[in-house]
């Protein structure tokens, strides 16, 4: 029921959007989001688009995430360094 | 072909990381909870279960909405389902669901006119190609499709379409995790929490059950990397015995939510209390149409209320639910109750735990 896979919309008719995952688009509502424009990535869930993606906050995750495992693999070579 | 914001968080770099991580940082046993039945499916599919350390163990919750209706609504479906002038729409997972004497899809092959939609949006276009009907949905949801059953209510209401009417079976997830945590002999050390309930809600509608219990929480995405990072999370906050509430997947959810998608919800529902399959009743824990809108109440328009009815005998999917048993504990488990003859809504719904288990072990 639930789509996890973020769709990206192409084309904006009044309330109804298109939107395109991996190359298949469908429809859907766009009546419970302000400002959505053409380009905008969408979680859509039973044919409503619900909330758009947020790309810096999405980067931003990725870099904490590197930063912390980096942190890690320079703490186990340092030990390892150690005589 | 890449799909943007789901490659980055299968990276399998990342997830051998974070799983490394877990793997020197936990001592402790831990049980964690994901409340949402995609995670389930996700948990699964992308093997997570097999890579955790002994010490971790991983429960599911009560997240999947076809699993937690109750018995009583399962037999009001049927029985509406059973009405000549009725055409009922419904999501597929509810078809094969064991009411107290039969099923919608055993209704149907008996010639009730039972149809699948994939949105309560579906329902209405039903309802305007057939004016002679009655078109009644059965609603089964969490925070994320019940504002999308509301919108739909309001273009009823727009468009003067009179003959489409909705059942309520609709559910909220905070009072469940509170009303999970009062239960004797429920332990949960940490809570994955819903992604795209959570997107609508926002991470404040979490923070009075936090206060109260302080159970570590992350608020979580689908993708591996997404879980596997809540875990760490949740691994953390557990040695350190600091627990916190976390949003991991700001990519989607604010601390506030989908404002506009809960004004639309709280315009045509209220809280009230609904009846949780093996927990039982808790207060103002669903969702029922507001006075305005009682026209648009099938359990009013057709004088349905159905008695209180025990769960099939045997299944143990109430206590599943609430992470007190797993399937492989149930007597029936791949014995009597297959996906090819459910005994419980949990070996129906592909975000049912006995589901999920019989898929991944077979
Ligand atoms: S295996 Fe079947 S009978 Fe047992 S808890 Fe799961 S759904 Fe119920």
């Amino acid at each position: 029921m639930c789509l996890a896979v973020p769709s990206k919309i192409v084309e904006i008719n009044g309330n109804v959007a298109k939107v395109d995952v991996d190359g298949v688009s469908r429809e859907a509502s766009i009546m419970l989001l302000d400002d959505v424009k053409i380009g905008d990535y969408v979680i859509v869930h039973a044919g409503f688009a619900i909330n758009k993606v947020d790309e810096t906050a999405a980067l931003q995750t990725l870099e904490d995430m590197r930063a912390i495992l980096a942190a890690d693999n320079r703490a186990a070579d340092s030990n390892q360094n150690q005589p | 072909m890449s799909l943007k914001y789901v490659d980055e968080f299968r990276d399998s770099n990342l997830a051998k990381g974070l799983i490394k991580r877990i793997r020197a940082m936990s001592h402790k046993p831990l049980r964690l909870m994901e409340v949402c039945g995609t995670h389930t499916m996700s948990i699964f599919r992308h093997g997570i279960r097999t890579v955790l350390p002994e010490n971790i163990s991983l429960l599911t919750g009560p997240g999947c909405p076809v699993c937690v209706t109750a018995q009583k609504d399962i037999d009001a479906f049927i029985e509406l389902a059973g009405r000549d002038d009725v055409i009922l729409a419904t999501f597929g997972d509810l078809m094969k669901v064991p009411g107290s004497h039969s099923s919608l899809s055993l209704e149907k092959a008996q010639g009730a006119d039972v149809r699948i939609v994939y949105s309560a949006f579906d329902a209405i276009g039903l309802a305007t190609q057939n004016p002679q009907k009655e078109v009644v949905f059965c609603a089964v949801g969490f925070e994320t499709t019940i504002p999308t059953i509301a919108a739909s209510i309001l273009a009823c209401q727009e468009q003067g379409v009179t003959n489409f009417s909705v059942y309520s079976a609709n559910k909220l997830t905070p009072p469940a995790l509170a009303a999970l945590m009062q239960t004797d002999g429920v332990q949960v050390d940490g809570f994955i929490l819903p992604g795209h309930v959570s997107v609508i809600t926002g991470t404040d509608a979490y923070r009075p059950v936090f206060e109260t219990y302080l159970t570590p929480s992350v608020i979580a995405g689908f993708e591996p990397v997404d879980i596997l990072s809540a875990i760490e999370r949740l691994v953390v906050q557990n040695e350190n015995q600091s627990p916190a509430l976390e949003n991991g997947y700001t990519r989607a959810v604010s601390e506030q939510g989908n404002i506009k998608a809960q004004q639309v919800m709280h315009q045509v529902f209220e809280p009230c209390t609904a009846t949780w399959r093996g927990i039982g009743d808790i207060p103002d824990s669903g969702m029922g149409l507001r006075p305005e809108y009682h026209g648009f109440d099938a359990a009013r328009r057709f004088g349905i209320e159905m008695p209180d009815v025990p769960e099939p005998k045997g299944c143990a999917c109430g206590e599943i639910l609430m992470g007190l048993k797993t399937p492989e504990s149930c007597a029936l488990y791949k014995k009597k109750c297959t996906p090819m003859t459910p005994v419980g809504p949990c070996m129906v719904s592909s975000e049912g735990a006995c589901a999920a288990f019989y898929k991944y072990s077979v």
